[in-house]
Formats: C-alpha cells, structure tokens, sequence
C-alpha cells in the first residue's frame, strides 16, 4: 500500500460513517450510500487539497453531490421516508429513547435541521459547520440561534411530551 | 433538560456504528480508482472557507457580548439606592437574610407530612411591558395555572393554564386614557441581538388543559424531568441536596441558552423546588439551607406581594443581557411557604431600560400547593 492511498483509508475509516449519517439526515438512507461512494471517489481525487481535520471538508463535498447528482424527487422521497420514521420512533437505535426531541426535529426546515444535526450530533464546532453549509462564522451563529429556537418552539408544541418549564426567567418570554 | 443537551443525547447509535467490510471494500476501491487531480493552490480554497473582515467583526461582537453576559452575574452586591417598598419595622428586620432562611428551614421542618390522590397548585403570574403609542406606560399580562399531578403514574396528570388578560399597571391608568384606552398593543423587545415585537391583547383567554404525563415524570426541576416518587426521595441534607441539584448545571439557564453563572442557578432551580413542589419537610428544611449558604442574598424586611400580601423577602441581585435585576422570594418564615418569586428592576437595560428601580418585572406567586383527594376539573 502506498503511503498516500494508507492515509486515505485511515480518512476514510475516520470519516465514512458520519459523512453517510450527515447524507442520511439530508436525504434519507436510499441515497446514502451512492452519495458517500461518490463523495470518497471525488476525495481520493483531490486528495491533496483535503484539509485536516477532514471531516467538515467531506461533508461539504457530500453536500455538493447531493445537491448536484441526487435529483429532487428522488431525494425528497427518500428523506420523507426517513422522517416518517424518526416520527415514529422505529430505527432500532437511541432515537426511541428520545422521541420527543427527534420528532420536533422532523418538523423544523431542511436548513434548521441541518444547522442543529451539524452542532448537535456531529459535533462540529460552529466555524467547522459554517464551513459546511458555506457561510460566514458570524451568520452561521444567527443561522443556529434561530434553529435552537424553532426547536425549543417545536417541543413546546407537543404539551403531551413535556412537564410545564417551572420559572421563566428574564429574556425567556421573547422565545 | 434543555432541548439541545436533549438533542445532544438523542444522537443516533449509527454515529458511531462501523461500516460493513463488504461496503467498506467496494467504496475504498471506486475511490481510489479514480485518476487523481494536480493539487489546487490552497490560496485559491481560503477566500471560500476563512473568514471575511465583515464576518470576523460581527463573531467578536457576538463573543463580547457573550462574555460580558457571563462575567457580571458572578459579583452579585445588594443594591442600596433601588430597594424596593420594604418597611424596617418588623419582627424579622434585625435578622440576616441567612437567619431568616434558616428560620424558615426549622418551620418547613415541622409541617406534617400530607397526602392525598393529586398534587394540587396554584400559580398567579405576570410580566410588565412598556407600551404606548402617543405616551408611554407599563402594563401587565397577568395569567393563572393549575398542576394537578396524580399520586401515582398509573392516572393522568393535567396543567390548566389561562390568560387573564392585560391590563395598565398600578398608578398608570391615566397615560393609558390619553393613549386613547386602546385594548391590544406592540411591544418591542431584542433578544440575543435580533428585534422583535410581541402583541398582547388585553381580553383574557380560555383555560386550556393538557395532560402532562410524560413517563410519569411530570416535575421539571433543575432541568431534568422528575416523578412524584423522585421528589419524595431526595436528599435531606443540604449538602446531598446541593450536590443534587448542581448535577443539572450547564453554566445557561434551564429552560434558554442565556449564560447563568452556577449561584444563580442554584437559587433560581433551589427556588422552584421550595415553590411548589411535593418533597418531604426534611428536604424542603433542606432546600432553605441551601438558599441560606448562598452569597449576596439581603434581607428585604416586610413587603407586599402582587396578589396584596405581606411577605417577609430576601433578594439577590442577578446580572442578566438585559441589565441588573434582584431576585426576590418572598416568604411566609413562620410557615416556611414561598409565597412569590419575582424579578425587580435594580439597573435594567435594553428592553427593560424603561423600568424603573424598584418595578416588579416578572412575578409567579403561588396561592395553593397541597395534597387533595379532590379531582381536576374536566375538560
């Protein structure tokens, strides 16, 4: 093996699975895997150009591959089909435990949900997700106040879920 | 739990699930099949991923901000000018606040403990706006609520919430008469550096019912959701039932992303569980020890409450993005039952630069909180 082609499995070990739960959050499990191969195959060939850490880098060229060789229909069906079923809390998975959450989650906008999944679940640090969604710093942390809001407001939403806040404080009143 | 730290936790076990060989095999060879490409300038990359100027100004305003939110709660001072109406001439007014909270402590200590089918409580809260449009003046949007949490998961428990309208605060009917007696208003308000406008009307609203089970952890307390059971089995010392509590701590509020240093925290969550919560006498004694190892709390002598009732009150001044408040409980110390909770202006800014010291601008006062074998009203 050489050096290089070393480097890139270890990127790869590293990166593939969140790079295919990023797509699957996107676009449902349908696509996933074609966008993940493709995304590897577009890494390998610029592979000089990748950035360490690499991972806010392959999820942006995931994001451009879907957006340019996925088409709408395809995918919109696909992540309906994925929602539905974070809805109903039927992926063997920590989903069940936290249903209320994921189901909020399913009813915010794509870019909502892409915000807080970036923040939330991979773990990105906002300047790493801004670099994702191709944004400046400053506007992705508008862009992730909105969201935490909506989110806060989607859970409100379905009383049955959730005790009453105890005391609202200062500020609170505004969300 | 705040819903990011509950989205945080909801994480799906794929993150972190390895890819099966077979896929791992096809995907690693279609890569590296590919003809690699002539390395890009990085120069030409960094316009795309650094920062511009505009950018990088605007993320520092933010990070300041931030941080001037975050640092100024942590020196809380007893305001002397900004008291508000307090009398020195009662029975408890040589006392410290520390004293008085530790007397309070000995009297939750005897109550008895009750029972009963539900948990039954009461709540009168209100919020002050400035409004107007020809003058400007306060009004207050007052609401009601009910929990009644059953005994036992197995029945449903229910929040009856109601909106009993606006109305001008006391003293400021006559601005509202030359504003034209309007019955809706706009308020504006900033929040995390956004504008944004609220419309209250000043008709009430109906009551609205919701069950509230939720795995029968039907409390909120210290940012987590608790059963009846739970809160019956908390710690009895004040030590246990800090350590406890703190476990909730994020360094932001329990219900906002709004920065909180941990001393505030603790008296607002140590606050809410004295309130209205069904936990043994030793661990409501142990609740007020809590509050009395807490530092820059004074006391406030005999005050009167928004329902009209006198109180005996300690208050801490907390530093908020909107300026400085004192936190006030006000407390019966001979009963050991908090009567209110409730945010008074000492040096408030921005959306609150209207209010003057001394105004109340947040206020939940409790008017029942007992065991009853009575049952809720139907819907």
């Amino acid at each position: 093996m050489t050096d290089d082609s070393h480097r890139f499995t270890t990127m790869y070990d590293e990166c593939r699975q969140r790079v295919w739960a990023y797509v699957v959050s996107r676009a449902g499990r349908q696509v996933a895997d074609e966008v993940v191969s493709e995304t590897f195959a577009i890494a390998w060939r610029r592979f000089d150009d990748v950035p360490e850490p690499a991972l806010p880098w392959l999820l942006g060229v995931a994001r451009n591959v879907l957006r340019d060789n996925i088409r709408a229909e395809i995918k919109q069906e696909s992540l309906s089909r994925e929602l539905r079923a974070w809805a109903e809390g039927d992926h063997a998975d920590r989903v069940a435990e936290h249903l209320a959450v994921v189901r909020a989650l399913a009813t915010l906008s794509e870019e909502e949900r892409e915000i807080l999944i970036l923040v939330a679940w991979q773990g990105l640090a906002p300047r790493d997700a801004a670099r994702v969604v191709g944004c400046s710093q400053a506007a992705f942390r508008v862009r992730l106040h909105r969201a935490r809001k909506r989110l806060a407001q989607a859970m409100e939403a379905a009383p049955a879920a959730r005790p009453r806040p105890r005391v609202r404080n200062l500020n609170e009143e505004w969300s | 739990m705040n819903p990011m730290d509950e989205l945080r936790a909801a994480r799906p076990a794929y993150y972190d699930a390895q890819v099966d060989q077979h896929t791992r095999a096809g995907e690693l060879a279609h890569a590296m099949a590919q003809p690699r490409t002539a390395p890009r300038r990085r120069t030409s990359v960094r316009p795309v991923w650094g920062l511009s100027l505009a950018g990088a100004a605007a993320a520092t305003a933010v990070a300041v901000t931030v941080s001037v939110a975050g640092t100024g709660g942590t020196t809380p001072r007893a305001p002397s000018a900004a008291a508000p109406s307090t009398s020195a001439a009662t029975p408890v007014a040589h006392l410290s606040a520390r004293q008085l909270l530790l007397v309070a402590a000995e009297s939750s200590r005897k109550a008895s403990a009750a029972d009963g089918a539900y948990w039954h409580t009461e709540t009168s809260s209100g919020y002050a706006y400035q409004v107007g449009t020809k003058v400007k003046y306060v009004v207050n949007s007052l609401g009601r609520s009910q929990f009644w949490v059953a005994s036992t998961p197995d029945r449903p428990s229910y929040w009856i919430s109601q909106n009993m309208g606006t109305k001008p605060a006391k003293g400021q009917e006559d601005a509202w008469r030359q504003d034209g007696s309007p019955t809706s208003w706009t308020t504006q308000g900033d929040k995390g550096g956004k504008r944004l406008s609220l419309s209250i009307e000043a008709r009430p609203g109906k009551p609205s019912r919701d069950r509230i089970d939720y795995k029968g952890d039907v409390f909120d307390l210290a940012g987590h959701n608790i059963s009846v059971a739970e809160l019956r089995a908390l710690p009895t010392t004040p030590d246990g039932l800090k350590k406890y509590l703190l476990k909730g701590y994020q360094g932001h509020g329990t219900e906002a992303n709004t920065p909180m240093d941990a001393d505030s925290w603790l008296f607002q969550v140590t606050a809410g569980l004295i309130a209205d919560m069904p936990v043994k006498p030793a661990t409501r004694a142990a609740a007020y020890k809590v509050l009395a190892g807490i530092g820059g709390v004074r006391n406030l002598g005999q005050v009167t409450d928004a329902l009209g009732r006198t109180a005996t009150g300690v208050g801490r001044t907390e530093t908020w993005p909107t300026g400085r408040f004192e936190r006030q409980l006000l407390i019966d110390p001979d009963t050991g039952t908090l009567l209110t909770d409730q945010f008074v202006a000492v040096e408030p800014r921005g959306q609150y630069a209207w209010a003057e010291p001394g105004t109340p601008i947040i206020w939940q006062a409790v008017t029942e909180a007992s065991w009853t074998d009575q049952t809720p009203p139907k819907a």
